[in-house]
């Protein structure tokens, strides 16, 4: 049976472009907030993430409306992200390893827990590398399951398991006192 | 100082909790404008359409004609409970006008839209029921009008337009993220002995 | 008599059977999505969800054609609220108006979970702030926990709300959560926080949320439009007016 996004889908394929403009606005913010990030750059994100739309429509036909449609355009998102580092900046901005000369200063008396924000989180995500930082994104703030994250950034659920533990390890260790 | 697992295990928790937490930057307005008048309708052919609605799979098992068999059951079962009743009984249905508390407030709502052809509010008032209450075009003022009949609470609501966008009350002060991409607006009505709201 | 209500009993029951089994048939006929469906209503009534909140989901899935693996969905997020003793009835009220804007359902999922996570927060919070000042807990309804969390999706912080319940004085849990909406809508209306915690606390130390006060927003958002129309009051005998204009100021309907 048709889920409300599946009947979407459906009247956008049958020229409802308004249709279309709910999608949009459903998950502007969080492809914006990914181009954010991968580029630094207000208006290449806005580019990039009305190329993720445009790109989305154009293959809407290949897209299987019984799956779950962020993880797709998501992974849509990324790939042209990904490209466009590669032709711009010549390889990619991440780094393989965290940046470690990002640290604050933790009492030791006092948990971890109590003592970091959320400014401090978003900045020490920044230093993650991209799938690793993706994928708390996308487990955490986006919700999505194990398996839509794996899907969405093309690992194995096992690999994406791993990203997600080991992604939240590293940002501890980022925080813990030098 | 060493950490204990429960320890590390706590501060996982709290960044994942901090992820969660974190807002995340507006696009700008016309975002949607720009990729709309980037693409153009699509053409499915009757038999594309066709095709398209084929493929959605239906199985025939043997649960599945149980089950059509218990609805036909179901309706029977309905039946016979509403012929049953009590006289003197009265089925209360949910909606906005099928309340029984003895103030109720009528509040009128606005909509500036000339372009739209239609705008319904829907909210928690009636259970955010699929079927909203129709606004209607006042054409002296030149807006969209409608109005609740509404016990004392607070309610969401946003409006629908032309059966499709959704949008918060432009001139709502207090707007809330629905979690979905919209946003509500809140309405609060007090009661009417001028206490306290009862929580 | 008796006869006609037992009658009536019976049909009733099998209604509520007969719509249960229905919902099995909705999925596409795949044995594993029924099995985590049945387990999935075992499950609930199991951790003590009421069969009030089971119907509802059914009938909302019927009504809506979900799939059994969506409805069994659904089931999991009202049974791991059961079990955290988190408010149940507002999570499907969220179900309902996720379905009516025809989101999919296992995006609804995503923002019910989200909504636990801020329900558990918000409890966590009274508990280190308000119930060690001595305001009992089995006081603080279920009702004041979700109008709290939702806050949080109106521009209040989960720091910001800490820093405003730690320096609450002494005043009922209505007036505490009509402040906290108070200061959500100041911030709307363009207020930084430190001068929305500040109006507020001055609000809540004179009394001001005893009848909820809008007024202050409403002038902070409307400085630079001269309000048009006006509120009409013609009451009647057992009702209210009040207007929310579309195209001039807006206010909250009170008497």
């Amino acid at each position: 049976m048709a889920s409300g996004e599946e009947t979407l889908v459906y009247e956008i394929l049958s020229g409802d472009v308004n249709s279309y403009a709910l999608l949009v606005k459903r998950y502007q913010k969080p492809i914006y907030n990914l181009m954010m990030r991968m580029t630094g750059s207000e208006q290449d994100a806005l580019d990039l993430t009305q190329e993720t739309f445009v790109r989305a429509y154009e293959k809407l036909e290949k897209f299987n409306p019984s799956a779950p449609f962020f993880p797709w355009l998501y992974t849509m998102g990324l790939n042209l992200a990904r490209d466009f580092l590669r032709k711009e900046k010549g390889s990619p901005i991440e780094s393989c390893e965290p940046d470690n000369s990002f640290s604050i200063e933790i009492d030791q008396d006092d948990g971890l827990a109590e003592q970091i924000d959320v400014q401090e989180v978003l900045k020490g995500l920044q230093t993650l590398p991209v799938d690793y930082r993706e994928a708390l994104l996308l487990r955490f703030h986006e919700g999505l399951s194990v398996s839509e994250v794996a899907y969405a950034l093309g690992l194995s659920l096992s690999a994406a398991k791993m990203r997600i533990h080991r992604g939240l390890l590293k940002l501890r260790q980022l925080f813990e006192k030098q | 100082m060493q950490k204990t697992p429960v320890n590390i295990e706590k501060d996982l928790k709290r960044i994942a909790g901090l992820i969660a937490d974190i807002r995340y930057a507006e696009p700008p307005e016309s975002l949607t404008e720009s990729v709309l008048a980037t693409i153009k309708p699509k053409k499915l052919t009757f038999w594309e359409r066709l095709w398209r609605r084929l493929r959605t799979p239906v199985s025939v098992s043997p649960l599945r004609m149980f089950s059509a068999g218990a609805s036909v059951l179901a309706v029977f079962a309905f039946a016979v409970a509403l012929l049953w009743r009590d006289p003197g009984e009265r089925i209360v249905t949910r909606g906005i006008n099928q309340v029984t508390h003895h103030t109720l407030n009528t509040v009128v709502l606005f909509l500036d839209r000339p372009d739209a052809t239609a705008v319904e509010v829907i909210g928690s008032f009636n259970n955010w029921s699929q079927k909203g209450v129709s606004m209607v075009w006042d054409k002296d003022r030149g807006l969209w009008v409608g109005a609740l009949s509404l016990k004392p609470g607070s309610y969401e609501y946003a409006f629908r337009i032309n059966n499709r966008e959704i949008i918060a009350d432009p001139k709502a002060i207090l707007n809330r993220d629905d979690g979905f991409g919209h946003q509500n607006s809140i309405l609060i009505i007090g009661n009417g002995n001028g206490g306290e709201t009862k929580i | 008599m008796a006869v006609k209500q037992k009658y009536k009993r019976v049909g009733l029951r099998l209604l509520v059977f007969s719509i249960l089994l229905l919902a099995l048939g909705l999925s596409a006929g795949d044995g594993r999505c029924e099995e985590d469906f049945k387990s999935a209503v075992q499950r609930a009534k199991m951790n003590g969800v009421s069969e009030e909140v089971i119907s509802r989901i059914l009938v909302v899935g019927v009504h809506y054609n979900l799939e059994s693996r969506d409805l069994a969905g659904f089931l999991m997020v009202a049974t791991e609220a059961e079990k955290r003793n988190l408010p149940v009835e507002p999570l499907i009220d969220k179900m309902e108006e996720g379905l009516a804007k025809r989101v999919e359902a296992h995006r609804i999922q995503q923002v019910l979970r989200q909504d636990l996570v801020q329900y558990g927060f918000v409890q966590d919070l009274l508990q280190k702030t308000l119930f060690e000042k001595g305001y009992e807990p089995e006081k603080v309804k279920s009702v004041a926990v979700v109008r709290l969390a939702r806050t949080l999706s109106m521009g209040i912080a989960q720091n910001e709300m800490q820093a405003l319940l730690e320096d609450v004085p002494k005043v009922s849990m209505v007036e505490i959560v009509e402040a906290v909406e108070f200061m959500a809508a100041l911030k709307q209306a363009g207020e930084e926080f430190p001068e929305a915690k500040e109006i507020t606390l001055v609000g809540l130390q004179n009394g001001f949320f005893t009848r909820t006060a809008w007024n202050l927003p409403l002038m902070v958002s409307s400085q630079d439009e001269p309000p048009a129309g006006g509120s009409n009051q013609d009451c009647c005998s057992g009702c209210h007016e009040g207007e929310q204009n579309g195209s001039g100021s807006a206010h909250r309907s009170w008497p």
